[in-house]
């Protein structure tokens, strides 16, 4: 089965917008909130705060007038009682330790991303379709007709819109995103040492450059004990590296039995009992590599490109750690990515790495329709008899991989294998911890009643749902007037 | 003495994810995480066509 | 059939001015989880019953939360359709209006709902909260793994619809229905 080389270039351009828009939303809507006291913002100095933000970088959006509309855009909404929708919030909590100016830069960066993100997705609204839920897709290519004549298709009026974005919202990504992440990192930079947990790093090759998905514009691959050194790659879709290493464990999950099976075997046959510290305590299974539980993610990814010798990595994780010690006044190795604010550095650092690939991904499909070829689908076909297939892609939290297995045209079985699987996975069969679990070990927490230090942990991995690891408030009773119609 | 903290947003509905720690000495010393995400899955895929399938799976939530 | 009310009144002087009312309907929800997919099955089944003028758009919001911020910006009058546990017997179709909406969604009932909530606090910051806010929904009876709805939200799902059309005709659309079709092709999600 080969994909055609547009189909190819359409599906990573979307991939990389999803990506990058994914990427801002987490920093400043979900993990900042955890660093960033947005109560302590409104005390800022606006002239103060602006001074930073031109030390700090040369966005154009940093000016005095547009740091004090953003203030006063706060206060506002402080003061109309809103603030309790940000639950997660732990205002005034002792971990808090940013100077009002640095926190009310974030929160002013915090309101622009939310213009910044939106403007990336419409990559994706344009060649999918629509978004959510994009239309495009087909096994063997994509739906998207390319005619450069016509007003109705993909054409160049299209593409350069699609290229003004995707600059846009690399100034951004560039200029303030990775920015901040690394001013966040040198404030709070005693948070390297917290969080490290698994250190068996795993991330899949993506942005296929072939029809046949055997060379990729960013590479992936196996890293254990934390040792770049030992990085094997993976090599293809089809590469029997990372198809046979995986598996998947039950002892700790509520599914009948005690087994470790390969995705195209699984079963799935639920057993609850209660909440059992020593047994059976959660609905996700525990994935394991070569036996081992892995942490995937973009900390993972970066890694692997990193220790690939992928180029753009290196430059954008050595601007990264050049920024934080220059801000911290001591110097910050790689190592220092093995943690929780390692795993947002991560984050911004493979957002800027997909700036690059989206632009080098742009240029390649204009030169391909250039040339003439229009191509996106081939039909695909189905053998009879029993198949099985898997496929993978390093999605926003990590490696995805969906494992099918075919009989006469059905699917028999359906095995998705997901990045927040591998990450927030119990114990596995030989009772180790899952990467959250891990994680957690160690971390310090001031206030067990407000435990803002697991949430930054748990955060820094940005699990799958955003709502999922706001504390439970039993007390706030809402009275909510709800009538039958 | 050991004190268990458990953050857990949702206590009726499938689907989230709830962490439990043991906090000694100011550390955390012990954690579990349980969440409830992808049971089910092949139950509505099974016997599909493998044409319609990412239809099915771009829908699960949060990847 | 254009009924009185508070919305009519918003639309009938904006129309005086020559401004038109833009409104959103907006399903959310996951179609995998039974009853919780009815804010997108109410879309899906609206598109396939009715015609409706410019002014009205109607989106399949998903589980997405702030992406779908460009998506209201602009409107003035925001209907969402969504499962609602409202602590009614399960069938029962509910309407919730104006700040209720918010603190609705805050209660957190379902995976998505925290994304509704964020976005909506993402528009009262940017100022593009849409003035009008009204949810309608179910009250469900099963919210898990699978696809199609459980008999109590089946049996009053066209109650639904019909309450939603309702309200769009408050505010003065004309929602036009369309001709059977008995070609169309049928939904990839099955019958309800």
């Amino acid at each position: 089965m080969e994909i055609p080389l547009n189909a190819q270039y359409i599906r990573n351009l979307m991939m990389g917008a999803h990506a990058t828009h994914d990427h801002i939303v987490h920093f400043y809507h979900l993990a900042a909130l955890d660093w960033v006291d947005i109560v302590s913002a409104l005390k800022a100095d606006a002239r103060a705060t602006a001074n930073l933000g031109q030390k700090l970088s040369s966005w154009a959006g940093n000016s005095y007038d547009a740091v004090k509309a953003s203030q006063e855009r706060l206060k506002t909404f402080v003061g109309s009682g809103q603030l309790g929708v940000y639950g997660s919030g732990y205002w005034g909590h002792p971990a808090m330790k940013l100077a009002p100016e640095v926190n009310m830069l974030a929160a002013h960066h915090y309101l622009q991303a939310l213009e910044q993100q939106r403007e990336i997705n419409k990559v994706v609204a344009i060649l999918g379709s629509k978004t959510p839920h994009i239309q495009n897709v087909a096994v063997g290519g994509v739906s998207n007709a390319i005619n450069l004549d016509s007003q109705s298709t993909l054409n160049m009026e299209r593409l350069y819109y699609i290229k003004t974005l995707i600059d846009k919202a690399g100034d951004f990504v560039e200029n303030v995103l990775l920015v901040d992440t690394a001013a966040v990192a040198a404030f709070y930079a005693d948070w390297t040492g917290h969080g490290k947990g698994v250190t068996d790093y795993l991330s899949a090759p993506d942005m296929p450059l072939d029809t046949k998905g055997t060379t990729f514009a960013l590479p992936g691959g196996y890293i254990p004990d934390g040792d770049v050194s030992k990085f094997q790659p993976i090599k293809s879709y089809q590469d029997a590296f990372f198809k046979d290493n995986v598996k998947e464990s039950i002892k700790h999950s509520w599914y009948d039995g005690d087994w470790d099976k390969h995705p195209w075997d699984g079963e799935t046959v639920p057993k609850y009992t209660d909440f059992q510290d020593k047994g059976k305590y959660s609905w996700v299974k525990s994935p394991t590599f070569k036996g081992k539980p892995a942490q995937v993610g973009p900390l993972a990814n970066v890694l692997c490109m990193f220790a690939a010798g992928h180029e753009p990595t290196k430059r954008y994780a050595t601007k990264m750690l050049d920024t934080i010690s220059a801000l911290a006044g001591t110097k910050v190795g790689i190592s220092a990515l093995h943690s929780t604010i390692g795993r947002i550095g991560a984050r911004s650092i493979r957002a800027a790495v997909l700036y690059d690939t989206l632009k080098s991904q742009w240029q390649l499909l204009v030169d391909n329709i250039a040339k003439g070829d229009v191509k996106t689908f081939n039909p695909p076909t189905f053998p009879s008899g029993e198949q099985r297939g898997f496929g993978f892609h390093e999605a926003p939290r990590g490696i995805l991989s969906h494992w099918i297995v075919i009989k006469d045209g059905k699917i028999k079985n359906y095995q998705a294998v997901v990045p927040s699987t591998w990450n927030a996975g119990p114990r596995n069969s030989q009772d180790a911890l899952g990467p959250y679990e891990s994680a957690l070990i160690g971390t310090p927490v001031k206030d067990p009643e407000k435990p803002l230090e697991v949430l930054r942990t748990i955060h820094s991995f940005d699990p799958c749902l955003a709502c999922a690891i706001h504390v439970l408030d039993k007390d706030r009773n809402e009275i909510v007037k709800v009538k039958a119609v | 003495m050991a004190k268990r903290i458990t953050i857990d947003p949702i206590t009726r509905i499938e689907g989230h994810l709830r962490i439990d720690c043991e906090i000694d000495g100011g550390k955390v010393t012990n954690a579990w995480s349980s969440g409830q995400m992808w049971r089910g899955i092949e139950n509505i895929l099974q016997g599909r066509d493998p044409r319609d399938a990412w239809i099915f799976t771009q829908r699960f939530c949060g990847v | 059939m254009i009924h009185g009310g508070k919305g009519f009144f918003i639309y009938r002087e904006r129309k005086r001015r020559g401004d038109v009312l833009n409104i959103m309907v907006l399903g959310v929800g996951s179609i995998l989880m039974m009853d919780e997919g009815i804010g997108i099955r109410a879309i899906e089944e609206l598109q396939a019953r009715y015609l409706f003028p410019e002014n009205v758009e109607l989106l399949d919001g998903g589980t997405s939360g702030i992406e779908l911020l460009s998506y209201i910006s602009g409107k003035d009058y925001l209907i969402i359709i969504d499962a609602i546990k409202g602590g009614m017997i399960p069938g029962t179709v509910l309407k919730v209006e104006g700040a209720d909406v918010h603190a609705k969604f805050r209660t957190r009932i379902s995976p998505h709902q925290i994304g509704i909530s964020d976005l909506l606090a993402s528009a009262c910051l940017t100022g593009e909260l849409p003035k009008q806010l009204v949810l309608f929904g179910i009250e469900p009876k099963t919210i898990q793994m699978g696809i199609g709805f459980s008999n109590e939200v089946r049996a009053r799902f066209d109650h639904l619809l019909e309450v939603v059309v309702g309200e769009l005709e408050r505010l003065g659309v004309m929602v036009q229905p369309r001709e059977h079709n008995p070609d169309a092709a049928e939904s990839i999600w099955g019958r309800m």
